[in-house]
């Protein structure tokens, strides 16, 4: 077990290489030149070549990258270019607070896409599964936005059970959380359980449908244990994988949410980031998004290891 | 890959794998237009193609005419959808707001596809270092979620529909050509490809006519998963501010600029974002119709 | 009053309802099993014997039901009983064993509990009484070390100890009707012997019955006491199995008797027969004789009307408006091919060669030392068990696999290894026969499409008529795609294909192994056709010893990767031979011959060192066989054996009659 998690972890490094060295590059795209992009066109060429220097954006490129990706694992994040604050203050509290509406809304879509994957996939074919499978298709299709406005119009402005705005719940204690984030989380949800429910419902069918459940079936087996021991662990190894790669995404996937509700999280920063033109700031936001989300796909990984007795112990 | 990919993949058995087991055969077309989910589709799909174009004639009022008297005005006779905080005409600017999508969605769609299928296909059948190292990158760019991606390249790059375009497509070729390069993994095992290869035919008919014609049904299903997307993130990029800009009826643009409102004039919002639903549920139930198996 | 039998099946029909449809599979199926007796099923695909399987357990799945008749077993109607009695009945009352065992088994449960399961929910027992019991049963099942076997999971074990569990598991329940499905399909043919064994060592304490299903008639000849023939969903002729063997009645049975390349016959003597025309797809048949379109004996009687299952002497039973006389079926007949060459073919200028080929990936070697020479014209037959490597020396011939060491050389002159390296003249020479006639032929291309670009490319001078011509294929089917044709068809397709540019040698890698019994007979012949009109050579890869024996001029054995035996077949299936062609033989079923038994056997690892056999060899000789590799010794001229002992010492060890066995 020890040596998979090893190698995983050796097989992350060139990707999260190869991240650092595409977000650099991205960031490098900005047309001309920071300084100036930051400063605007008013400022003049000495203020311009100051800020250059301050932030030592004069360097060669390559220098500039290693200087980073150095000071990013030892930690020393450095300073917003915009903002008079340091970046690891920017991006953590934001982290935060993204990782609160995160949980809320894991704890809301995983039992309910679970509980609907299964109901579809145990009477796969009926209506019921169509109307999950294509409810859930199409959900998981809308863009954020629009399921948030459709709830705000409803919950917020028609029915005033909860709050129209999530700004409040950044700062406030559990109940203002609970009732502030509610919809956000709703949202996020609404277009989560599309997906995961039908890995669920594929991975139902295909137990059911398996030689296994048949021969469990003819032993004379009563059903429930049939569909506890045989069908179920089986039918929910898929779910596992994705449940664990969906939520290192829904962190930076957040930024829509974030924006609707007014919520100060990690997606939000980043977009004021890249509208501010704050490179360093986006820079390292990003590659820590990358390393969230292939911690993220790790712990699946051996999550499903734990669980699917065919992976363990490979020579 | 990982241990669990593979678990997807074949899991994942409504779309993909689903497609490939049927060995790259779309429905008929006889089939296709008896279903009500495919024409239903299609009828709306069609609908709105049909208005990007042609909505100059289609408008009631000229969608940037300004009329500060008729302003707030809730639905009515005279204006269907009512109307927005400059008196703008709600109707207009939603039929107005389609080209405004349709004209990058379907661009980058197209672009991604040809790039994520090219890629795919190459580094599937070839393996070998340059598999290897394709699919480093392709897994980096993965790790990050598209709309950060979409995010940041936009700020940085501008706004215009060349770069939303090319953004968008940029951030589909990752995802395309995995799934094209894992189609070819299983294809290049079939033993007709290997007969191909040992009557000393060269990669390139192999590819083309051996392989490609197998694998064209999980392509198209993964397109029109993938317009869908293409339209999610060109409204959200708008959405966030970072597509087209004031005063254009874009859908995304129209439901950030007026969300403020969103308690006192809310068809200012609801008709942008339901406009928006509808284009996206035409194409998946035209998907789905595509999708199913051709022998039920 | 006798009692009544253990399954009694009573005109019982059943049909499929795909999309509305009905299309009716089982027609009028009457039979019945007492106790102590073992039935076998036979029949080929499509011809509903599963269907019956099912339609006993009740499991026919949404889309099938029964349509008439009834099912009995031990006097109570299984097909009245509520869902409750059902489960109550599964298990304790009847249980099915079927085929792929690995996929039987519950990937995530270990397996001792999968059949402690079943005692304590028919048995009631505790769960420590259960897991003693079930540990007792893996005993009984013959796997060595019970405990340490019901702590493994399913992955962990091969295909003969899984399918034994399934088998135990069955078991369990003490049922008094044991189902097996095609129990040993797919496994080698050493396991089969050793799972065979414990099942008739078994049915020996079962006061119950055993209905075994099989397409195999030789296994069904040898396990069985009375068999019925299945066609197109009708029972054709029933009967005590040797009888039934020895004289059918039925013209199918005696038409499969004769399609099945009895041990030791050979392309020179035609003694195959094919049928002629094609199985019916399921369920397509109406009115008259199911059979009557490929008879050679049919009558105006037959077409109009199906004849019922009737009585006729000696306790058999045929469904026939004229029965075949009840004269013994020769096992030489006419030929219905002409006679070829003396079948002592002389030893021709080698073709091609594998000279020294190791093939190894990561930490298995596939093949390891091997020196393979043809000669032209020639056909070698290559024989093992899965794991043996031939597949692989196949592909390295062919250049798609490329071996760690060693050399391939054509005409005297070596060839680059790899496929991509050879020049279009080379490839042209050598060509090859795939195994699974599904994914052999692009599906998006029509028959003439890949005929044509196989012409085209390999610079064949005919026509694609002409080249269709040679394989019996009719113009219409030029024009289909591959999902129409069926899988005789199909491989005559890529027989075509692999024939188009007059290649001197093809690799045909289990040409036959896919197909139903009475449309391999047919390919055979074609291949042995092709032979003697083309003076092509072949290197037929195989794990079935009576067909290998039908083409080949001489034969290879291989074991986990090494060559064992070389010589001419004759010579290679008869004693002095090496011993594991010995026990290869021995556990070979065939009609008439009673097969010798083999004890359970654990499989362990080779020795690196040694002979590989060594550890399970009944002739090996502790202190050399394990510690040296055996050298290659010649019996004869042209027949080598890689063995320590000598052509004396093999020769009065080996003598027949008596058992030699795989130790464990």
């Amino acid at each position: 077990m020890l040596r998979y998690l090893g190698r995983r972890l050796l097989l992350a490094v060139p990707t999260l290489l190869i991240v650092s060295v595409l977000v650099f590059f991205l960031s490098q795209l900005l047309p001309g030149d920071i300084g100036r992009a930051v400063l605007g066109p008013y400022a003049s060429r000495a203020q311009v070549a100051a800020f250059d220097r301050q932030h030592g954006f004069d360097r060669p490129r390559v220098g500039q990258y290693v200087h980073w990706l150095g000071g990013f694992v030892t930690g020393h994040w450095g300073q917003s270019v915009v903002q008079q604050e340091a970046v690891s203050q920017l991006l953590l509290t934001a982290l935060g607070h993204s990782l609160q509406l995160a949980l809320y809304a894991v704890i809301l879509f995983v039992p309910l896409s679970i509980l609907l994957g299964l109901i579809a996939g145990f009477r796969a074919g009926s209506l019921l599964d169509q109307s999950i499978s294509v409810g859930g298709t199409v959900m998981s299709a809308l863009p954020d936005f629009v399921v948030g406005v459709l709830l705000i119009l409803v919950f917020a402005v028609g029915l005033e059970w909860f709050p129209v705005s999530a700004q409040a719940a950044a700062t406030g204690g559990l109940a203002v959380k609970v009732s502030g984030l509610f919809l956000p989380a709703l949202t996020l949800t609404l277009g989560l359980v599309g997906y995961v429910s039908r890995m669920t419902r594929a991975g139902t069918v295909t137990a059911l449908g398996s030689p296994y459940v048949r021969t469990a079936v003819l032993k004379g087996l009563p059903r429930r244990r049939v569909v506890s021991a045989h069908v179920l662990r089986n039918s929910l190894l898929p779910t596992i994988t994705v449940v664990g790669t969906q939520v290192g995404y829904v962190v930076g996937g957040l930024v829509i949410v974030e924006t609707l509700y007014n919520y100060p999280g990690f997606g939000e920063a980043m977009l004021s980031a890249a509208l501010t033109h704050d490179v360093t700031t986006l820079e390292t936001g990003t590659l820590l998004l990358a390393v969230i989300s292939i911690v993220a796909v790790l712990i699946t990984d051996l999550l499903y290891t734990a669980f699917d007795p065919r992976v363990r112990r490979r020579p | 890959m990982t241990a669990a990919d593979t678990t997807i993949l074949a899991a994942d058995a409504p779309t993909v794998a689903d497609a490939v087991a049927r060995g790259g055969a779309l429905p008929a077309w006889r089939t296709l237009v008896r279903r009500p989910d495919f024409v239903i589709g299609a009828v709306i799909c069609l609908f709105w193609v049909v208005d990007a174009v042609l909505w100059p004639v289609l408008v009631p009022f000229a969608p940037a005419d300004v009329a500060p008297a008729a302003a707030n005005l809730a639905p009515s006779a005279a204006h269907w959808l009512g109307t927005d905080r400059l008196g703008r005409d709600v109707l207009s600017r939603v039929l107005a707001g389609a080209s405004s999508v349709l004209e990058v969605a379907p661009a980058a769609t197209a672009i991604g596809l040809v790039v994520g299928t090219t890629i795919g296909l190459v580094t599937g059948y070839l393996r070998g270092w340059t598999d290897e190292l394709g699919m480093r990158v392709v897994d980096a760019m993965l790790t990050l979620p598209t709309i950060i991606i979409a995010v940041v390249a936009v700020g940085l790059l501008g706004r215009s529909p060349l770069v939303v375009t090319l953004v968008i497509a940029a951030t589909f070729v990752p995802l395309i050509s995995r799934t094209v390069r894992s189609t070819v993994l299983s294809e290049r095992e079939r033993q007709y490809v290997e007969a191909a290869r040992i009557r000393g035919e060269g990669m390139l008919w192999i590819l083309g006519r051996e392989v490609l014609p197998n694998v064209t049904g999980p392509i198209v299903v993964e397109g029109t998963v993938r317009l869908c997307y293409a339209i999610f993130n060109a409204s959200a990029l708008a959405f966030l501010d970072l597509g087209p800009q004031d005063p254009s009826p874009d859908w995304g643009l129209t439901v950030a600029e007026n969300r403020v409102y969103i308690a006192t004039q809310w068809w200012t919002v609801l008709f942008p974002a339901l406009a928006i639903a509808s284009l996206i549920i035409g194409i998946n139930l035209l998907a789905n119709g595509l999708r199913q198996d051709p022998t039920r | 009053m006798i009692d009544p039998p253990v399954l009694d099946v009573e005109r019982l029909s059943v049909a499929y309802r795909p999309g509305g449809r009905l299309r009716p599979v089982l027609r009028d199926v009457s039979l019945h099993i007492r106790a102590g007796e073992t039935y076998g099923l036979v029949g080929e695909s499509g011809c509903g014997k599963s269907t019956l399987a099912m339609a006993v357990m009740r499991y026919l799945g949404p889309t099938g039901a029964v349509t008439g008749g009834g099912i009995r077993v031990d006097g109570e109607d299984v097909l009245a009983l509520d869902r409750r009695a059902l489960r109550h009945w599964r298990g304790a009352r009847a249980a099915a064993v079927y085929q792929e065992p690995g996929r039987a088994l519950n990937p995530t449960m270990r397996v001792g509990e999968q059949v402690a399961e079943v005692l304590r929910y028919h048995a009631h027992a505790t769960r420590a009484e259960a897991e003693a019991r079930a540990r007792d049963l893996l005993g009984r099942v013959s796997l060595a070390d019970p405990a340490a076997i019901a702590r493994r999971w399913p992955h962990e074990l091969s295909g003969g100890q899984q399918q034994r569990i399934v088998l135990a598991m069955a078991l369990a329940g003490r049922p008094r009707l044991l189902i097996l499905d095609e129990p040993t399909t797919g496994l080698d043919v050493t396991v089969e012997a050793e799972v065979l064994d414990v099942v008739r060592d078994l049915r020996n304490e079962l006061a119950g019955a055993v209905l075994f299903i099989s397409h195999n008639l030789a296994l069904i000849g040898e396990s069985c006491d009375r068999v019925g023939v299945l066609y197109a969903g009708r029972l054709v002729e029933e009967g005590p199995v040797g009888d039934v063997l020895a004289r059918p009645r039925h013209p199918y049975t005696a038409a499969l008797l004769g399609c099945v390349p009895p041990l030791g016959a050979t392309k020179h003597g035609g003694q195959l027969r094919p049928i002629p025309g094609a199985l019916p797809a399921p369920g397509s048949l109406d009115g008259g004789c199911p059979f009557a379109p490929r008879c050679d004996r049919a009558g105006p009687e037959c077409v109009t009307e199906a004849p019922p299952l009737r009585p006729i002497d000696g306790g058999r039973r045929v469904a026939c408006w004229r029965p075949v006389d009840s004269a013994p079926v020769p096992i030489s007949g006419p030929a219905a091919v002409p006679p070829g060459p003396p079948a002592a073919k002389a030893v021709r200028d080698e073709l091609i060669s594998l000279r020294d080929v190791t093939v190894a990936y990561h930490r298995t070697v596939a093949a390891a030392d091997v020196d393979l020479a043809i000669g032209r014209g020639e056909a070698v037959g290559l024989v093992g068990e899965s794991g043996s490597g031939k597949t692989t020396l196949g592909r390295a011939l062919l250049g798609l696999v490329t071996p760690t060491s060693g050399e391939v050389w054509l005409d005297g002159r070596r060839l680059p290894a790899a496929l991509g390296s050879r020049d279009d003249a080379t490839i042209r020479r050598l060509q090859m026969v795939f195994q699974s006639p599904d994914s052999t032929l692009n599906p998006r291309l029509s028959v003439r499409t890949t005929l044509q670009r196989a012409i085209t490319r390999l610079g064949g001078q005919r026509t694609v008529e002409e080249l269709a011509d040679s394989v019996q294929l009719s113009a219409v089917q030029l024009d289909q795609h591959p999902d129409a044709l069926s899988g005789g068809l199909k491989q005559r397709v890529a027989i075509a294909r692999a024939f188009a540019g007059r290649p001197d040698l093809v690799v045909c890698d289990e040409p036959v192994s896919a197909l139903d019994v009475s449309v391999q007979a047919g390919i055979l012949q074609l291949l042995a056709r092709l032979q003697r009109e083309q003076d092509v050579a072949y290197l037929f890869i195989s794990h079935d010893l009576a067909v290998t024996r039908y083409l080949a001029d001489r034969i290879a054995v291989m074991y986990r990767g090494r060559l064992v035996e070389v010589g001419p077949a004759a010579a290679v299936f008869a004693p002095p031979h090496h011993p594991y062609t010995d026990v290869l033989l021995a556990a070979v079923p065939a009609i008439g011959r009673p097969r010798r038994r083999l004890p359970a056997g654990a499989t362990s690892l080779s020795a690196a060192m040694g002979c590989p056999l060594a550890d399970r060899c009944p002739l090996a000789v502790p202190g050399l066989c394990d510690r040296d590799a055996p050298p290659w010794r010649q019996l004869a001229p042209g027949h080598q054996v890689r063995c320590h002992l000598d052509a004396g010492g093999l020769a009065e060890r080996q003598v027949p009659g008596v058992t030699r066995q795989l130790a464990t």
